[in-house]
């Protein structure tokens, strides 16, 4: 099938009224120690359920989970690391999202899994293809606090360890595709080599899912043809940072899947549908439609529930179109 | 910057204590804000409780022995959306998540933003009467209005922020018109792009502050820093307000010898958890601080906001970074 529309993965957990307000209240009542964990487990099913099942409704051929698990993008994943606490706020990128930030205080190890359950739980919501989402080495290392490793690169290699365990785990579980989220990346192409290495570790514990790694919040056609080196099945791309990405794909051609980032995100402004469809066509010229996936910008959760909504309604209703088009 | 307080007559101890703003709500307030918004309690009904709020933690302040006090924000619900559904040419849209289990209503810009009438002058002069101490007037500032709203309207960020700054600008002169001394404009989002500080952060600020008689504090939060500093010391304001301990004191290594061109208001109480620091624990902060900083030119606050806590908590944190104050102020004299 052309152009095949994917979340990207976080969705907004919390809406209008109470019914999309349950498990903000849950998750209090869970925090003063009102609850237990299995009553806030009951409503993150009971979520992950409805926010997949919304997902299908549109028409979304790759969902995810909403990542409502998470706390955020960073501390997660040190949620099941030895020597790994998580320590103080901070800004995510240039959003009005706070992280808090995994503070090393000694050489990192897994201790169990992380995403792994989140998946096998979802899956069962879905006939559609589930893909599990993953925040990448060096955006772990760069947003962490290293009060242990002599350098950046032994960090970089230890989150790398214990994310090429998760992605083991979720393939041999039959994820048939997981993300890879690397958005600091861009803003530290300096070491790619380095992140292509630890990458090269990943994928070879990767038992036979395809790999997507999805950079954003940052201008990406600088390391454009560096990014069609790695080992991954799919490059995404955020198009709202800088405007030159369609060029370089015009340019160099893709050897890899494109996840084509053409619904922004961050802004509560609908996307026409004409132009994204124009946008589309063009880079149809250039390189086989087969090779293109349509996508948010970045994770939906910075946008309302009902936007978010109505953006990804859009999308489906824009790659219809195209696939119209294409017949 | 002590020249100013004089010329004010205000007497300010060495490291003046302060809090950032806001205080928790009584839980009776909470419930009856909400009744307001579902429009089942009118706006007079409202404000009387949230004077009587305001009353309460005034007092509480002055217990506590705070130097510079607020108003508490009784009336605010988040710094953005408050100031949003104020002016005109915004709407209040929907819930974003800010961190963990928090969310804030993210307004939208739809057309010109415009300032028809004070927005918050009414509260701080209802404070500024119930106590002889200095209340310290406090918006919420252009950078951080804009980078916290969706814009339908303007065409990049620094039009937004140049429009906000304008608009605000009528807010500030009428709190000093009305005889505020002491006005912190908040910019948590300050560090967020680090270039568009000189870019146009730096221009909106002047708009708020040139040539008005007050002494002007910008509190930061939760930013990358490092990557705006020492550019943020540029910025037409005489106090700059820094979240310390919740990254224990690291953001304190940037510092070096330009930052005593400004006044420090140190944050030393972390305030996202439920622990109260004790005494001994805020008074090593502070002496950390002060082997780097001029004594003369800190003031001493929580990191942030201490409205996500109980009054309790809000109420004992104070108190020991009070007292935790004073212990090294008689050290300071002796010395």
């Amino acid at each position: 099938m052309e152009i095949i529309t994917a979340n990207f993965g976080s969705y907004p957990r919390v809406g209008e009224g109470p019914q999309e307000n349950r498990l903000r209240k849950k998750y209090q009542e869970k925090e003063e120690e009102k609850i237990g964990q299995e009553e806030l487990e009951e409503v993150y099913r009971d979520y992950s359920r409805k926010i997949i099942k919304e997902q299908e409704s549109i028409g979304i051929d790759i969902v995810t989970d909403g990542l409502i698990r998470w706390y955020d993008p960073i501390s997660h994943f040190g949620k099941n690391v030895k020597n790994c606490k998580i320590d103080g706020l901070k800004r995510f990128f240039d959003t009005n999202f706070y992280y808090r930030q995994p503070l090393i205080k000694g050489s990192i190890d897994r201790d169990g899994p992380t995403v792994l359950d989140e998946f096998q739980i979802a899956r069962r919501y879905t006939s559609n293809e589930l893909k599990p989402v993953l925040t990448g080495p060096f955006t772990l290392s760069d947003l962490s606090i290293n009060e242990h490793y002599e350098d950046f690169e032994s960090l970089v290699y230890d989150w790398g360890k214990i994310l090429a365990e998760e992605v083991r785990d979720l393939s041999s579980s039959g994820a048939k595709k997981i993300q890879i989220n690397e958005p600091k990346i861009l803003k530290k192409s300096e070491y790619f080599d380095l992140f292509n290495s630890v990458m090269e570790d990943i994928e070879k514990a990767n038992e036979g899912s395809d790999l997507f790694l999805y950079t954003y919040f940052g201008d990406s056609s600088n390391i454009y043809s560096d990014l069609q080196d790695l080992p991954v099945d799919l490059l995404g791309f955020d198009f709202f940072y800088g405007s030159n990405i369609s060029e370089k794909i015009e340019e160099y051609g893709t050897e890899k899947y494109l996840g084509l980032g053409l619904i922004n995100g961050r802004t509560t402004v609908m996307e026409e549908k004409e132009k994204v469809i124009s946008k589309v066509e063009n880079l149809m010229s250039f390189i086989d439609k087969d090779k293109i996936y349509l996508n948010p910008s970045c994770g939906m959760e910075y946008l309302p529930r009902n936007v978010a909504f109505k953006k990804l309604k859009n999308m489906v209703e824009i790659s219809k179109e195209l696939r119209r088009k294409i017949k | 910057m002590r020249k100013k307080f004089s010329k004010y007559g205000l007497d300010l101890p060495i490291l003046p204590t302060t809090t950032v703003g806001s205080l928790p709500k009584p839980p009776k307030l909470k419930k009856l804000r909400k009744e307001h918004l579902k429009g089942e309690l009118n706006k007079q009904d409202l404000r009387a409780i949230e004077d009587e709020a305001t009353e309460k933690w005034v007092e509480i302040q002055e217990d506590i022995d705070l130097d510079i006090l607020v108003d508490g924000e009784m009336y605010r619900g988040d710094m953005v959306s408050f100031f949003a559904r104020n002016l005109n040419g915004l709407e209040i849209g929907g819930l974003v998540r800010s961190y963990g289990n928090r969310y804030y209503r993210k307004p939208k810009i739809i057309e010109e933003i415009i300032w028809d009438q004070p927005v918050t002058l009414d509260y701080w002069k209802f404070a500024d009467s119930l106590t002889d101490k200095p209340v310290k007037a406090i918006i919420t500032g252009p950078y951080t209005m804009m980078d916290w709203s969706f814009d339908e309207y303007y065409h990049s960020r620094k039009e937004a922020c140049l429009s906000f700054a304008k608009v605000l600008r009528n807010e500030v002169e009428s709190l000093v018109d009305s005889g505020a001394k002491i006005i912190q404009i908040d910019e948590p989002a300050i560090a967020v792009r680090p270039g568009e500080l000189m870019d146009f952060v730096d221009d909106a600020i002047n708009i708020l502050t040139r040539d008005l008689d007050a002494y002007f504090i910008i509190h930061a939060c939760y930013g990358t820093f490092n990557e705006i500093y020492p550019g943020i010391l540029d910025l037409d304001c005489d106090n700059l307000d820094l979240e310390l301990s919740n990254d224990d004191f690291r953001l304190a290594d940037e510092f070096d010898e330009r930052v005593h061109t400004k006044d420090i208001s140190a944050g030393v109480i972390d305030v996202h958890t439920r622990e109260i620091e004790d005494i001994k624990v805020v008074k090593s902060r502070i002496e950390n601080l002060l082997e780097i900083l001029d004594s003369k030119k800190v003031w001493i606050d929580p990191d942030c906001g201490l409205k996500t806590r109980k009054e309790n908590e809000a109420r004992e944190k104070l108190a020991n970074m009070v007292e935790a104050t004073k212990i090294i102020r008689k050290e300071l004299l002796k010395s």
